[in-house]
C-alpha cells in the first residue's frame, strides 16, 4: 500500500525535485524520505499543496555528536489517507542556515521561528525571524534545545526590546494587554490596534511560562516522562499522557491490551466533555449570561467530579501508564459514569435551549470573531475552531488510536467559522463524546488493564498523534539510553493561537475575550 | 426572566457544598497526602528512586517526604513493593512555615 503511495508521490514530482531525494524507507504508515536541503521546502510545498497535505509538525534534532550535523524533519498527514510522509534533511553544523519552508507552506512560519529559538538554525527567506518562545532577556547565541547546553545552566539576562508590528495612522490608538491578567490566567501579551472602535491589528506575544519541557524530558526515564506529559498543560493532562503513552509504547512495538483500550477513550472523552463545558460555559459568561454560564460550570464540576471518583484525579491524571492504563473501570464506578452520564446530557441539552433561546446572547455569537476557511487552511488550523470553519478533519476517525476504529461517531462540521459556529461544534461534541462513553462502556472487553513493556532501544522514532479537546496534539520521540534523545511535543494551540490574529480584525475590543474563549487556546502548552 | 429563575434557582437549588464548616470526604483513591505505614517500610529506597520531584529523601533511621515538592501523582504508592506508602484522603496540608511541609517518619535502618 505504502510503496504504492510513494512511488505515486515521487512520480508526480517535477524530474529536479524527484532527483534531489537520497534515500527513502517505510515503516508503518509512515513514508521517509531523505532529501537534499536545495530541494526541501519545493516537495515539502508539493506535497503539501498538490496532495492536500497538512503540516503535523517541523522540528530539528541535534544530531551533531552522532552524524555531525543537524536534522530537520517536517511531517505531513496526506489528506483522507492514515498516512505520514516525513521529509527529513540535513543541516550543517557550523553553517547553521537552511532554505526557508515558509513561502512554500504559510503555517510553517512558528516553526522555523521556535527551531530558531530553539536550536539556532536560520531559516533564510523567512519574513520574519525574530524570537517566538524565548524570553525577551534571554542571551543571543545561546540555544536550549543544543546538546551543549546543560539543561541546569544559568544564563546572564540581558533586556532586548522586542520588534513589534508598528501600525501608524490618523487616530490609530494602540492597546497592550498583559502579560499579567485580570483573573487567575496564564500570562500572554496582545497588543491591539484600532480605529475607533473595532481593531485593525493584532499581534500576540507568548513565551512568558517557557518551562523547557522538551529539554526536561531528555533527562526523565521514560515511566516518569509520563508523569511529566501529565503536566504540559492542566487541563489536556489525560491526551498529552495519552499521546506520550502512545509514541513510547510505538518505540517497542508493544501492543496494549484490549480493555485498556477503551478505557483510555472513556477518560479521554471525560476530558472532552469537561473542556467543552468550560469553554461553552465561558462564552456565556464573556456575553454577560451569568445564569447560563454557571449552568455549565455545574455540568463541568459534575464531570470533574466523576473524575475524581473514577481515577482519584479531577484532571485525569496517574491514569496512563507505559502499556496501558493504572486504573480499570470497576461495576460501581461504571454505573455510576452512566447515571452521571444520563443527568449531563440532559441538563446540557436544558442548558443549550437556554442559550440558542436567548436572542441578546444569540447576537453577540452570530458573526463574531470570523475565521474563513481560507484563513483556517492557510494557517493550519486544529480542533473545533477547524471544524467550525469547514475543514473536515479529526484524528479519531482520521488517524483513529486507541479504541476509536472500533467506536461510530459523527464528527460535526459547520461553515460559518463564527463564534457561534464553534459553540454549535462544541455542544455537539459533548454529545457525541457522551455517546461515544456509552458505546465504549458496553463494549469494554475485560481483562489485564496494562502489560509491562521493555524499555525502548536507543535510535528509533515514534509519534503519537491524539485528539485533544483543543485539537490535533502530537509527541513525537527519538529514543535515547532509557529516556528520549529528543521529545518533540506540539499542543494544538501552537497551531490555534494565530487565528486570533485573524478572526478578530474587524471586531471591537469588547468582543475580543469572547473570539478567545471560542478557541481555547492553551498559553502553557503552547510555550512547553 | 420568570423561566430563568424558575430553571435556575428553584429546580436547581443548592449545588455548592458547606465546607468547611461541613467537613468534606474525598472518595476513595483521592490521591492526597502520601503517608508511609512505619512497620511496613523496608528502606529499599524504591520509592526515593521512582519520585520525580526529589519529594521523598532517605536518611538513616528516616524517611522524609517534602509535600512543597509533592506533586501527588502516587507513583511511589503505587510502585512500592511493601505497599508502604499509601496516597491518603487528607488534602488540608497548608503550613505557616516552609518547614512545616515536611512529614518525618521513622524506618528501620
Amino acid at each position: 500500500m505504502n510503496e504504492r503511495l510513494m512511488g505515486e508521490i515521487i512520480a508526480s514530482m517535477e524530474e529536479e525535485l524527484a532527483n534531489g531525494i537520497k534515500k527513502t524507507g517505510i515503516k508503518g504508515n509512515h513514508v521517509w524520505m531523505t532529501v537534499e536541503q536545495s530541494v526541501f521546502p519545493k516537495i515539502a510545498g508539493h506535497i503539501h499543496n498538490s496532495w492536500g497535505a497538512t503540516l503535523v509538525s517541523m522540528h530539528a534534532v541535534d544530531n551533531r555528536f552522532i552524524s555531525s550535523d543537524y536534522k530537520l524533519c517536517i511531517i505531513l498527514a496526506l489528506k483522507g489517507e492514515d498516512d505520514f510522509v516525513t521529509l527529513v534533511t540535513s543541516v550543517d553544523s557550523k553553517d547553521t542556515v537552511f532554505p526557508s519552508v515558509t513561502p512554500e507552506i504559510f503555517s510553517a512560519d512558528w516553526y522555523e521561528r521556535e527551531i530558531n529559538d530553539m536550536f539556532g538554525l536560520q531559516a533564510k527567506g523567512h519574513p520574519d525571524l525574530k524570537p517566538l518562545v524565548l524570553y525577551d532577556d534571554w542571551p543571543e547565541g545561546t540555544y536550549p534545545l543544543r546538546k551543549d547546553f546543560a539543561a541546569d545552566s544559568r544564563v546572564l539576562r540581558i533586556p532586548r526590546p522586542y520588534n513589534y508590528r508598528n501600525v501608524e495612522g490618523e487616530g490609530v490608538f494602540v492597546i497592550p494587554v498583559g502579560p499579567v491578567h485580570a483573573g487567575v490566567i496564564e500570562p500572554g501579551h496582545f497588543r491591539f490596534s484600532v480605529a475607533g472602535e473595532p481593531i485593525i491589528d493584532l499581534e500576540l506575544r507568548l513565551g512568558y511560562v517557557h518551562k523547557g519541557i522538551e529539554k526536561i524530558s531528555e533527562r526523565m526515564p521514560y515511566s516518569k516522562g509520563v508523569l511529566l506529559a501529565e503536566r504540559i498543560s492542566g487541563d489536556n493532562s489525560f491526551a498529552h499522557s495519552l499521546a506520550y503513552c502512545q509514541a513510547v509504547e510505538a518505540l517497542c512495538n508493544a501492543k496494549v491490551p484490549e480493555r485498556s483500550r477503551f478505557v483510555r477513550c472513556i477518560f479521554s472523552e471525560l476530558e472532552r466533555i469537561y473542556n467543552h463545558l468550560g469553554d461553552v460555559g465561558g462564552i456565556a459568561l464573556d456575553t454577560a449570561f451569568s445564569i447560563g454560564a454557571q449552568h455549565a460550570y455545574i455540568l463541568r464540576e459534575r464531570v470533574m467530579d466523576i473524575n475524581d471518583l473514577l481515577t482519584g484525579s479531577r484532571f485525569l491524571r496517574g491514569v496512563n501508564c507505559l502499556g496501558g492504563v493504572w486504573k480499570g473501570i470497576d461495576e460501581r464506578g461504571r454505573s455510576k459514569l452512566i447515571e452521571r452520564l444520563v443527568m449531563v446530557k440532559l441538563d446540557f441539552q436544558e442548558f443549550y435551549d437556554e442559550v440558542i433561546g436567548t436572542p441578546s446572547v444569540m447576537d453577540r455569537l452570530e458573526t463574531t470573531g470570523v475565521l474563513s476557511y481560507e484563513a483556517a487552511k492557510d494557517l493550519n488550523i486544529v480542533g473545533p475552531g477547524a471544524r467550525a470553519s469547514g475543514i473536515d478533519r479529526d484524528v479519531r476517525r482520521d488517524h483513529p488510536y486507541a479504541a476509536y476504529r472500533d467506536l461510530s461517531f459523527k464528527v460535526p462540521i459547520l461553515t460559518q467559522g463564527d463564534v457561534n459556529a464553534r459553540f454549535q461544534v462544541k455542544s455537539e461534541e459533548i454529545f457525541e463524546s457522551i455517546s461515544i462513553i456509552e458505546q465504549a462502556l458496553s463494549n469494554m472487553p475485560e481483562g489485564e488493564p496494562r502489560i509491562d513493556i521493555p524499555t525502548p532501544e536507543p535510535g528509533r522514532t515514534a509519534m503519537s498523534l491524539v485528539e485533544s479537546p483543543r485539537g490535533e496534539l502530537l509527541h513525537w520521540i527519538v529514543s535515547g539510553e532509557g529516556k528520549p534523545f529528543r521529545h518533540k511535543i506540539r499542543d494544538a494551540s501552537f497551531h490555534n493561537w494565530r487565528a486570533m490574529e485573524v478572526a478578530v480584525l474587524g471586531n471591537i475590543v469588547p468582543d475580543f475575550p469572547l473570539v478567545n474563549k471560542s478557541f481555547s487556546l492553551s498559553y502553557s502548552g503552547n510555550d512547553l | 426572566m420568570l423561566e430563568t429563575i424558575r430553571k435556575g434557582v428553584l429546580k436547581k437549588g443548592v449545588v455548592t457544598d458547606r465546607y468547611p464548616y461541613v467537613p468534606y470526604m474525598p472518595y476513595d483513591g483521592h490521591l492526597g497526602m502520601p503517608m508511609v505505614d512505619e512497620a511496613k517500610c523496608t528502606s529499599d529506597k524504591v520509592c526515593e528512586q521512582v519520585c520525580p520531584t526529589t519529594a521523598i529523601r532517605f536518611a538513616p533511621g528516616q524517611l522524609s517526604i517534602d509535600l512543597g515538592l509533592c506533586i501527588f501523582c502516587g507513583e511511589c504508592a503505587r510502585r512500592c513493593p511493601h505497599q508502604a506508602i499509601i496516597m491518603s484522603k487528607e488534602f488540608e496540608l497548608a503550613s505557616k512555615r516552609r518547614e512545616g511541609l515536611v512529614r518525618f517518619y521513622v524506618v528501620q535502618q
